[in-house]
């Protein structure tokens, strides 16, 4: 019995494992899948065992190892999955969209990277699932700074144009184009990141009841010195900075930035604008030399 | 490359992650050896170079000895290259299988690679039972023809029930043994979690095991989620494993003891260094049979 019954075992469940459309089928109607194996009806029997849900983990589980690089660049976010005591269920539900991955194409590691997270986001974003306070942030926080710190590394940074000094006007179209200095992101979050990280380096203090407390952020990067600097700032600076692309002019981002803040008046905006130019966080430009 | 050392008692090595080059640069003679993998020599080759002139010991995950899919010949001879190449004194091997016949494969087989075996990626632990027993066998004597140096088999970790089991993985490693009179790697973590997901207590368990024909033993972390127990190469071992490796050293001949924490290269050196001076304790503490 067993010579045909190993093979079958083996077969089901590399299938199970490779194939999240079959295991879902087998976990819903074991019998019905069986029935199409050329076995007898004591391996049948003996098939029909196997624990559809415990092989969903252990794909989940493969999943988790394949993507042991994420310590490497997401340490925090990896951490606060696991106290959540989320990870192995949440690569078990990735699993699908792994393989699926995988079967397009060899995904480079920033693609199978991007991927999980574009899927664990979406994933914290649902409404309908479980709460894991601050975990969203912490991902959000260490997304946006490998960003940046790739974008130093990597040179990409706007190209200078011509500098074009002088005060913000709030009235009127102020043509100058607002370019960073050198790669700016900015994020609204629930829960700052800083903090979560020390409860957790703290054992988890207060996590799983932890409150919503907002705040933004800016992400600064700076190819000379090689740093990213992260700083905490207000609503208005938010919306200023986080309407700055390297092509809208000073009117456009005082645009942007009220439709983001439209409780913030335009001068208010103006001046929050003139103290990023002063702190060096953004410079004004001349048009042409910007576009360039 | 210096040869694996042959001073009595056993030596203490680590499995090869990004950072055990600088870690060995850092901290000389803080291990005796390093277990590295054939797949990651096969795709970098240039790791044997950087681990400098610490013995290799060579550990392999592409051989599928409980299954019946033979490693394809091209691999057989990358695996005996290497082998050569590191001076290796056997060669590690998980008692389990990573391919899978095709063949009878059920309703709307998955179109992705017709006609090729099952490719699972990782190793699985088989259906234990007397055929399998028989395969692994003959898995056996084809490395033994094919290789210069021993496989040793290693116990992989249990997740779920395998249909088609009628032993207990003491038992089937106990009849492997018996009919092929192979050497082992007794993986502790692997241990502790077989005990752990199938219900058995891990020192009457041990009392079982065929010890006498250990010769290497993994130490690594272990973790707990979704209901079950799970392997994990970047948390310490709990103490239950240095327990039990005191056992293991008391009566079985083993010659290294390997701590696997290379799943993180964040995984801190001061901690590693506190492994392996917990591990080495309880090596000073023991007389190997």
């Amino acid at each position: 019995m067993p010579d045909t019954l190993n093979p079958a075992a083996r077969s089901l469940v590399a299938r199970c494992l490779l194939d999240p459309g079959y295991l879902e089928r087998f976990a819903r109607a074991p019998q019905e899948e069986l029935a199409a194996l050329e076995v007898g009806a004591e391996a049948r029997t003996a098939l029909a065992g196997l624990d559809a849900e415990r092989v969903r983990l252990f794909a989940g589980f493969v999943a988790k190892v394949q993507h042991n690089d994420l310590w490497d660049d997401f340490p925090l976010t990896r951490a606060l999955l696991r106290y959540y005591g989320a990870e192995l269920t949440t690569f078990a539900d990735y699993r699908p969209h792994q393989l699926e991955l995988a079967r397009a194409g060899k995904p480079s590691r920033a693609a199978r990277t991007a991927a999980f997270l574009d899927f664990l986001t979406g994933r914290l974003r649902d409404p309908a699932r479980p709460r894991h306070p601050g975990l969203l942030a912490v991902l959000t926080h260490e997304r946006l700074h490998q960003e940046v710190t790739r974008s130093i590394a990597d040179g990409r940074v706007p190209a200078p144009g011509r500098p074009a000094p002088g005060p913000v006007r709030a009235g009127g179209r102020d043509p100058r184009v607002v370019v960073a200095r050198d790669v700016l992101r900015v994020a609204a979050l629930d829960h700052d990141p800083r903090d979560v990280a020390a409860r957790l380096r703290d054992g988890g203090r207060e996590l799983p009841g932890l409150a919503p407390d907002a705040v933004c952020l800016c992400y600064w990067g700076r190819v000379d010195p090689g740093t990213v600097s992260v700083l905490t700032v207000d609503p208005p600076v938010a919306s200023v900075l986080a309407a700055v692309d390297g092509r809208r002019s000073v009117h456009e981002v005082l645009d942007g930035a009220r439709a983001t803040l439209p409780e913030a008046g335009r001068r208010e905006l103006a001046r929050v604008l003139d103290t990023a130019v002063e702190r060096g966080l953004v410079q004004l430009t001349d048009n042409s030399a910007a576009l360039g | 490359m210096r040869r694996f050392p042959t001073s009595a008692g056993p030596a203490v090595g680590v499995a090869y992650s990004k950072t055990t080059p600088d870690y060995i640069r850092r901290n000389p003679g803080s291990v005796d050896y390093v277990e590295v993998p054939f797949e990651l020599l096969r795709h970098d080759p240039a790791v044997a170079a950087r681990v400098g002139t610490t013995p290799v010991v060579l550990h392999c995950a592409s051989l599928s000895v409980a299954g019946s899919v033979p490693p394809a010949p091209a691999v057989l001879g990358s695996v005996a290259e290497w082998i050569g190449r590191t001076g290796t004194p056997w060669l590690g091997e998980h008692l389990s299988f990573i391919t899978a016949e095709r063949e009878n494969s059920g309703r709307s087989a998955d179109p992705y690679a017709p006609g090729e075996p099952w490719n699972i990626g990782y190793t699985v632990s088989p259906p234990m039972n007397a055929a399998t027993v028989e395969s692994v066998a003959r898995s056996l004597e084809h490395a033994a023809a094919a290789f210069s140096v021993p496989l040793i088999l290693e116990n992989p970790p249990i997740y779920f029930p395998m249909p088609g089991s009628t032993m207990s993985q003491v038992e089937f490693i106990s009849e492997v043994c018996a009919r092929s009179q192979a050497r082992l790697l007794l993986d502790l973590a692997h241990f502790y979690i077989t005990s752990q997901n199938t219900g058995k207590d891990p020192e009457s368990e041990l009392d079982r095991f065929p010890l006498e024909q250990v010769v290497e033993v993994h130490v690594s972390g272990v973790d707990t989620d979704a209901g079950g127990c799970w392997d994990h190469h970047a948390s310490r071992a709990p103490q239950i494993e240095l327990d039990l490796l005191a056992t293991v050293l008391d009566r079985a001949p083993v010659r290294a003891v390997t701590l696997e924490y290379n799943w993180s290269s964040r995984f801190p050196e001061s901690v590693l260094r506190e492994e392996i001076a917990r591990v080495r304790e309880v090596v000073g503490a023991c007389r190997t049979p």
